[in-house]
């Protein structure tokens, strides 16, 4: 537990420093290429200094942690806003967005998965149901929400105005959500397939127990620990995914304010962007660990 | 049937792309966005400018063909080889490279790929440098996990005792073998480097403006979505044929030589 607080915050410098040290690997003059690529008017030494560019590294970094710790991210260079009104928001956004394409795809693909898993341990060989899973993992493997998020976006709500047309988190989160779902659902298929079709399972259904207790007792919950394993890593994952999504979707979360910031050069807002979305990412990938250390300890990270 | 349905529709597509490689077609703005004739010309439909949209699609297929071809060519023994030395190499070593690679897996790729535009801009290097990113550290730990459960083996155990050096193993039993397994993920690498070149240009840090490569098209269309929404999924859905061919080619591939039983 303590290595992992130590390790948490050295990820946490380095991604500070990268994040902020960025603007100084420009080739050539920072000031001068950010002034030409937005077009702003601006007096060159006000930008310079206020980008801590008059400084050096070495002072300019602690000074800047000081304030990120007292909670001044600093003003953007493009309407003068403060960066903390700018990311607060977008950051609660994209949280929102990928907890809820994380429900969308565990619900989607507990549902295939097991249905495809039930029926193996049934029948004993593959069917229907299988088939469907099969399909699905393939095909969700091979589409981008760069494809299935337009489409969506035209069928539920320009077509049928099913979900409101800009902003609509539900129908975000379901195109996102299908595209994780179809590997998760032949994961859980096999898994429990395999427990299905073991000893302990026909036992089971020797003594009398219902189907849908040995479906889930002695199919998928010995077979949980991989999965959970496997699924609560993507967490990370699902936060770069909804960079895309937020911008297909219109939502106006991290990934739609860092890459406008990006495009535009408004370094202010491009580091504290970075930086968020990577302790978002992070913060991800340690409780998907813890969750699935609490569940199964076997696999304990080291 | 799927696999041979496959391999047709890549032989048929990448010749397609190379045939149409010479056309170059001008604005027509009387005939623009036409909706696709099943029949007859436009099959699917035609753009803003009045260009063909299957002859334009084809044409950025070829860009971003190239491109991952490019981009495989230079991850493609750079993983083989990585991940052959970080298997082999001492515990201390081993230990630092598996924690930068578990950094670069768990971190956003995206935000890797959105740092480099923001130094450097946009174009073709960004593009290349981020789908290397993308897909180099995911390659390394394939390749390095593979590499350790052979290191398992009787046979190594065996090579070893007989006095065989690291290198001598490296290079006379676990290369050909991690080459092999390497060569039956190629397909799978090919298109998820398609997938990302198209999120990225996407999101408009991808190719440069004016260029047509795939993930252009399919950015184009998006603002088209009321007035043509076939735009959206007809640049869209060779894309999907193209990857999911590719994925079917390497589970076939790992079935045949891989899992022989």
């Amino acid at each position: 537990m303590l290595s992992g607080i130590i390790r948490f915050f050295i990820i946490v410098t380095l991604i500070f420093i990268i994040s902020h040290s960025l603007i100084r690997l420009i080739p050539g003059d920072p000031i001068a290429a950010i002034l030409e690529e937005s077009g702003l008017v601006i007096d060159t030494e006000t930008l310079r200094a206020k980008l801590g560019l008059d400084r050096s590294l070495w002072v300019q970094l602690p000074e800047t942690a000081i304030a990120y710790a007292k909670g001044e991210f600093g003003t953007s260079i493009i309407g003068n806003k403060s960066v903390s009104s700018l990311i607060f928001p977008s950051f609660l956004i994209s949280v929102k967005l990928g907890l809820l394409t994380f429900l969308v795809a565990v619900f989607i693909s507990f549902s295939i998965g097991l249905a495809a898993a039930f029926e193996i341990g049934n029948k004993k060989k593959r069917g229907f149901f299988s088939t469907i899973c099969s399909v699905w993992a393939g095909s969700t493997a091979a589409t981008s929400i760069a494809w299935i998020g337009p489409i969506f976006l035209y069928l539920f709500s320009v077509k049928s105005s099913v979900f409101p047309i800009t902003g609509s988190f539900l129908l975000a989160s379901i195109s996102l959500g299908i595209l994780y779902s179809g590997f998760w659902a032949k994961l859980i298929r096999n898994q429990t397939a395999f427990s299905l079709l073991s000893q302990s399972a026909m036992g089971a259904r020797a003594r009398g127990s219902g189907e849908l207790r040995i479906l889930l007792k002695y199919g998928f919950w010995p077979a949980s620990g991989p999965v959970f394993g496997y699924i609560f890593t993507q967490f990370g994952r699902i936060i770069a995914g909804t960079f895309l999504c937020e911008i297909i979707f219109n939502l106006p979360g991290l990934g739609t304010l860092t890459t406008e910031a990006v495009l535009s050069r408004d370094f202010p807002v491009i580091q504290a962007g970075i930086f968020f979305t990577s302790i978002l990412a992070l913060i991800g990938n340690i409780l998907g660990d813890m969750i699935r250390t609490m569940i199964d300890p076997r696999g304990a990270a080291v | 049937m799927i696999n041979a349905l496959s391999s047709y529709w890549l032989i048929l597509w990448s010749i397609a792309t190379v045939i149409c490689l010479s056309w170059n077609e001008g604005h027509h703005l009387n005939e623009a966005l036409i909706s696709p004739r099943w029949i007859n010309y436009p099959i699917f439909g035609t753009d803003p400018f009045g260009r063909d949209l299957l002859l334009l699609t084809l044409k950025g297929a070829f860009k971003s063909m190239s491109m991952a071809i490019v981009a495989t060519a230079v991850i493609f023994p750079i993983s083989v080889s990585l991940g052959l030395i970080i298997a082999i190499a001492n515990e201390g070593a081993k230990q630092i490279a598996k924690a930068i690679l578990d950094f670069f897996i768990s971190f956003p790729a995206f935000i890797l790929a959105l740092a480099f535009v923001a130094i450097i801009g946009t174009g073709w290097h960004t593009l290349i440098a981020s789908l290397f990113l993308f897909m180099l550290p995911n390659a390394v730990r394939l390749n390095l996990v593979k590499t350790e459960s052979l290191l398992k083996e009787d046979y190594i155990l065996a090579a070893s005792a007989m006095g065989a050096s690291r290198f001598d193993i490296s290079l006379r039993h676990l290369a050909p073998q991690v080459l092999q397994f390497a060569l039956i993920k190629l397909p799978n690498l090919f298109s998820r480097l398609l997938i990302a070149e198209a999120a990225l240009s996407f999101m408009g840090i991808g190719a440069p403006l004016g260029e047509t490569t795939w993930g252009m098209l399919l950015s184009q269309s998006r603002h088209y979505l009321i007035e043509a929404p076939y735009m959206a999924f007809f640049t869209g859905l060779p894309l999907f044929i193209t990857v999911f061919s590719f994925q079917q080619i390497s589970e076939n591939l790992e079935f045949r030589f891989i899992r022989n039983h």
